[in-house]
């Protein structure tokens, strides 16, 4: 029976849902092949129950701008959520007030207005 | 330097989620501020649209942070089989960038800091950026080259894709744009500054006017490239004293070592201070001799004409005059003459260190002589005018394209760049005070202090040698320019014996203190604090 919600290892799964199926698999020729693709109806001695995983048909719809977006959005909650170092705000204290000399910065507001006065980039190559 | 900020760094930023924030917006605002932060081409479509999608309400923010960030491109030459491009292709393409800038990337991310050895944490960044903040360098080619880092690649692309690398487009624009800045009808591009001199002097003797013997009359203090171009075309180099309070050639004294055989004077334009005045003028014109000027340190400096109403203040206090004249050229002043244009002819250096750099060695001629430029322009290309038919023998020395293209570039800036280095020089000058330590005389005679571009700033102390290792245990880098002055070189021993006591005064105590167009005001200051620290037991 199809079931939904199997992460696909290393994406993650938050995006792209797979829908899951159970199916049977034959060997032939040295190989497996599942007896629910065309071709292969008939059912031999050697067989076994397998679990794959079939790609959402909307995500095999997608056109390529979209498949990248969605890839980036991926990428980003992967890295996200990867392991990240935690360091001590105390071993770096006295560099930090010896380098800002006192202009220390405390809101996202006061970044804005500070850099304000910081040349941009095209300015700084052609001034 | 230059930081590349990983692309969570960026997003923990603008989404407010960093777990130090505080220490985030400081570090990003410390790197801005310093021209450092920087992201790798191949972050940029990533980040946009990240936060267009997740983070639309900060997208403003986003964008005016992006547009301070320097964007570092990603080579081509990818080797997909590294360890960090099988691990994360993105990460792979970060480092390449990292790599071409030599500069590091900040991340918190475990699996980069891990696999990338230039990728260090927020806060191994600050304390990176507190170690660096002590020293001050001598002259960051690097930091100077990368102000201009994007035209400079515009222009060496523009040259790799053109097919044509010798004697083109790039050098005729140049040499175009070189004649108009400096206000003469010729320049021709050379090799370096050695051969710019070597190929007037050769000029002259091919056009008849010098012969082998012939004397040139030369500052003993000076690098020994002017001495070189001098006896490298069988001439005698005839060394004259310099001024003790502008190290530049004593005019006073010329006279009185010109003889029948004496065909032209060559001024050194030293340190970047314009060599030059009325007398001397008349002085070439008397006796008929060419005036040759050694000009590799002093592109940009301006003559405006000696001044008689100045000179009693320089005579009671040639310092105060500095800050006199410091704001400028007067508007009133017409007339005003480049340095390169002054002389009959004039030899550039565009050697790296100069204030007009290439990425290697190059040279110039100026002059506004018809006949000496083509003979020059025939010297330097095997002795010829037309392909494959030689009327000299001459040399080989020539521009090259990718130089041009870099120094038309550079030579946008030099007014400018020229400007900041008086500032530093200004400050140095009004705040430098130590007296064991000789501070640079601004050449009271001539109207502006723009008749000078510190190419150097050269103090002289008695005990050189001790404050050298002063500053340096201070983190401050200096030179001597120059330890051993010509006439002492083993390249001269005829000449060793012979002794100029001003010229060997000024090499034992001469110091150069760093200046540069991307010099840190507070490393200029701290220049100061330590020298004025410095005392003798």
């Amino acid at each position: 029976m199809p079931q939904t919600d199997s992460p696909f290892s290393g994406l993650g799964g938050r995006l792209f849902k797979y829908k899951r199926m159970k199916t049977k698999a034959i060997h032939q020729h040295d190989d497996w092949y599942s007896v629910h693709l065309p071709g292969y109806g008939d059912m031999p001695k050697e067989e076994l129950e397998v679990d794959i995983n079939v790609t959402d048909k909307a995500i095999i719809n997608m056109d390529y701008k979209a498949l990248r977006g969605a890839m980036i959005m991926e990428r980003y909650e992967e890295k996200r959520e990867r392991n990240t170092v935690e360091e001590s705000m105390e071993s770096y204290k006295y560099d930090f007030s010896q380098l800002l000399k006192g202009k220390i910065i405390y809101t996202m507001d006061d970044l804005m207005n500070a850099i304000k006065t910081i040349p941009k980039r095209n300015d700084i190559y052609t001034r | 330097m230059t930081f590349i900020l990983d692309n969570n760094f960026i997003l923990d930023l603008i989404s407010r989620r960093a777990l130090n924030f505080a220490m985030h917006i400081n570090l990003t605002h410390l790197l801005l501020s310093k021209g450092y932060a920087a992201i790798s081409s191949s972050q940029l479509h990533n980040l946009r649209y990240v936060v267009k999608k997740s983070y639309p309400q900060y997208e403003n923010e986003y964008l005016e942070i992006e547009a301070r960030l320097k964007i570092i491109k990603t080579p081509s030459y990818i080797d997909l089989n590294h360890k960090l491009a099988n691990l994360d292709i993105e990460d792979y393409l970060i480092e390449l960038s990292a790599k071409i800038v030599n500069g590091k990337i900040i991340t918190s991310d475990k699996q980069f800091l891990k696999n990338s050895e230039f990728a260090i944490t927020p806060i191994d960044t600050f304390h990176y950026l507190f170690k660096e903040e002590k020293k001050v360098e001598f002259l960051p080619l690097k930091k100077i080259n990368d102000k201009h880092v994007v035209e400079i690649e515009q222009a060496i692309d523009r040259v790799l894709t053109s097919g044509w690398y010798l004697l083109g487009n790039e050098v005729k624009n140049f040499e175009t744009n070189l004649a108009k800045y400096v206000g003469v009808k010729h320049a021709i591009g050379v090799a370096n500054g050695l051969d710019a001199l070597r190929l007037i002097l050769k000029a002259y003797i091919e056009m008849g006017i010098m012969a082998e013997g012939d004397e040139i009359i030369v500052p003993a203090n000076t690098y020994i490239a002017s001495v070189l171009a001098i006896s490298d075309n069988r001439l005698k180099p005839v060394l004259v004293e310099p001024d003790i309070n502008t190290y530049n050639l004593d005019i006073s004294l010329i006279e009185q070592h010109i003889t029948a055989h004496t065909k032209a004077i060559m001024v050194v334009h030293l340190y970047g201070q314009i060599c030059w005045s009325q007398g001397l003028e008349a002085l070439a014109k008397k006796y008929n001799l060419k005036i040759i000027e050694d000009n590799a340190q002093a592109i940009g400096a301006e003559y405006a004409g000696d001044s008689q109403s100045l000179t009693h203040i320089a005579d009671s206090d040639s310092q105060s005059l500095t800050h006199i004249a410091y704001s400028g050229s007067p508007k009133s002043l017409t007339n005003i003459q480049k340095a390169g244009s002054l002389g009959h002819a004039a030899g550039f250096s565009f050697y790296p260190g100069k204030n007009l750099g290439a990425l290697g060695d190059a040279g110039a001629v100026c002059t506004n002589d018809d006949a000496l430029a083509t003979m020059i322009r025939a010297l330097g290309n095997y002795g010829s005018k037309q392909k494959y038919v030689n009327e000299y023998q001459g040399l080989n020395s020539r521009l090259d394209e990718i130089q041009a293209a870099l120094l038309d570039v550079k030579l946008k800036y030099i007014d400018q760049e020229n400007e900041y280095r008086r500032r530093i020089a200004h400050y140095y000058i009004e705040n430098i005070k130590n007296e064991n330590v000789i501070l640079p005389t601004i050449n009271y005679k001539l109207q502006t202090i723009n008749s000078h571009v510190f190419h150097l700033f050269v103090i002289r102390s008695a005990a050189r040698e001790r404050l050298q290792q002063y500053l340096t245990e201070n983190g401050i880098q200096t030179l001597i320019h120059y330890p051993i002055p010509p006439h002492k070189q083993g390249a001269y021993k005829q000449m060793n014996n012979v002794t100029f006591p001003i010229t060997e005064l000024i090499h034992n105590e001469v110091l150069s203190l760093p200046i540069s167009p991307v010099m840190e005001w507070e490393e200029v200051e701290r220049v100061v604090k330590h020298l004025n620290e410095w005392f003798l037991e």
